[in-house]
């Protein structure tokens, strides 16, 4: 697979100098009417060669799809980052919860002169949810440039000698903008 | 409301006078109807206005807010770059990629006699390309040297993966001697974004440019945006 930290791209050729460079990936397109089984059953039949020197028992060719191909060296740190990422929006959330809810106390007086000059519950609350909301959406704006921020770090800091070229795909698109709009509509409504 | 008022004395035939207090509620109401289209943007005043008053403790929870959505945004385009989308290749569903493992399923490295096999005997590929070493390597361009990391790829590559260049045209043939490919990220780096087709450059391994040895560069660079 092309990886995504190589500059420059050369044609092989067989140079006097070196003229067996180490393979390091194999891609194939498979004909129309192939299924990843039918080239699978296929390649199994066939016997790599060795050399004189190397004695493997029962080498085989194996086929792996080139999209899913190397996902499971992401779980573990996925696993990693789904974890820390709630924990910060747990904490987050607690945090700003208990700040408003202070504020909310002191503001008493506030909701009391309110409801004498004829706000019902239902005003008062509408309130609360708009101030929520406001709240939350300034941070949900910032949050998406802290976001951009992160998707750029990931692209530049990540060494792409650790093999997980895929992060490099890594982009804030109208899907991220949704996810922020989301996350910061859900925290509103725990947030009131 | 004046329908109100008017339903109100039909119901109470036996006075054709409104009493006060149910007048008064009638406007109340009124007026408040009337308001409950502004009333929306007076909260949103109100919120903003609460964000003024105590500008320390909001800033401190819009912060703490945005630090939370920004690494979870964060951690979802990495997971759906990783785990949902599609390499950007041509139909990447048809491409595999093969590998060789013993009877105790440890990868074996594979050797050019692999490839050969697998060409001459397989039926299942319309095509198959080879990745090759993976170097890090000096360019020398106008008297600028860079460091780049190179692959040697089989000239099939491009073709079998789908993948179309910015500019130029992709490998085509081993025998095209010292054309190079570049990706977008070099050519903004090393070449500044300039143009670069058909100019020289000069490739040399770093093992040993002390010994005067020089890879001859390119004569047709290319540049192209992959990932993957």
């Amino acid at each position: 697979m092309p990886n995504a930290g190589v500059d420059v791209w050369i044609a092989n050729r067989v140079s006097f100098l070196d003229p067996f460079p180490p393979i390091t990936g194999l891609i194939g397109r498979l004909k129309s009417d192939t299924t990843t089984e039918d080239a699978t059953r296929d390649v199994r039949r066939l016997t790599p060669p060795l050399p004189a020197n190397q004695y493997y028992e029962g080498v085989h060719f194996e086929i792996r799809p080139l999209a899913g191909r190397d996902r499971h060296l992401y779980i573990p740190l996925f696993v990693l980052l789904i974890l820390a990422a709630v924990g910060i929006l747990v904490l987050a959330l607690l945090n700003v919860a208990s700040s408003l809810m202070a504020r909310a106390n002191a503001r008493q007086f506030e909701f009391a002169v309110r409801n004498v000059f004829g706000a019902i519950r239902s005003h008062i609350f509408t309130q609360v949810m708009i101030e929520s909301f406001v709240l939350s959406s300034s941070g949900g704006l910032i949050g998406v440039i802290f976001g951009y921020a992160g998707v750029r770090a990931i692209r530049q800091l990540i060494p792409e000698s650790v093999g997980l070229t895929r992060l490099q795909m890594t982009h804030l698109d109208p899907t991220g903008w949704s996810f922020a709009l989301g996350a910061s509509i859900i925290m509103a409504f725990y947030l009131v | 409301m004046h329908d109100e008022l008017e339903l109100h004395a039909a119901n109470d035939p036996g006075s054709r006078r409104l009493q006060p207090d149910i007048v008064l509620r009638l406007m109340r109401g009124a007026v408040n109807r009337m308001l409950s289209a502004d009333k929306t943007l007076v909260d949103v005043k109100s919120g903003f206005r609460q964000l003024r008053k105590r500008p320390a403790l909001y800033a401190g929870s819009v912060l703490a807010i945005a630090f939370a959505i920004g690494v979870s945004l964060t951690v979802f385009c990495a997971f759906r770059a990783v785990f949902l989308q599609s390499p950007p290749y041509s139909d990447p569903d048809g491409l595999v990629s093969i590998e060789k493992f013993d009877a105790d399923h440890r990868p074996v490295p594979l050797r050019h006699n692999d490839f050969n096999v697998l060409r001459e005997h397989s039926r299942s590929f319309s095509g198959l390309a080879l990745l090759m070493g993976y170097p890090e390597m000096q360019t020398l361009f106008e008297s600028r040297r860079s460091s780049v990391r190179v692959q040697r790829v089989s000239a099939n590559l491009f073709w079998i993966i789908g993948v179309t260049p910015l500019l130029g045209r992709v490998l085509s043939s081993p025998d095209t001697p010292g054309s190079v490919l570049l990706s977008s990220r070099a050519w903004q780096r090393i070449f500044s974004g300039g143009s670069v087709i058909g100019r020289k450059i000069l490739l040399t391994r770093r093992a040993t440019r002390s010994s005067g040895y020089y890879h001859k560069g390119s004569t047709c660079p290319t540049r192209a945006s992959m990932s993957g």
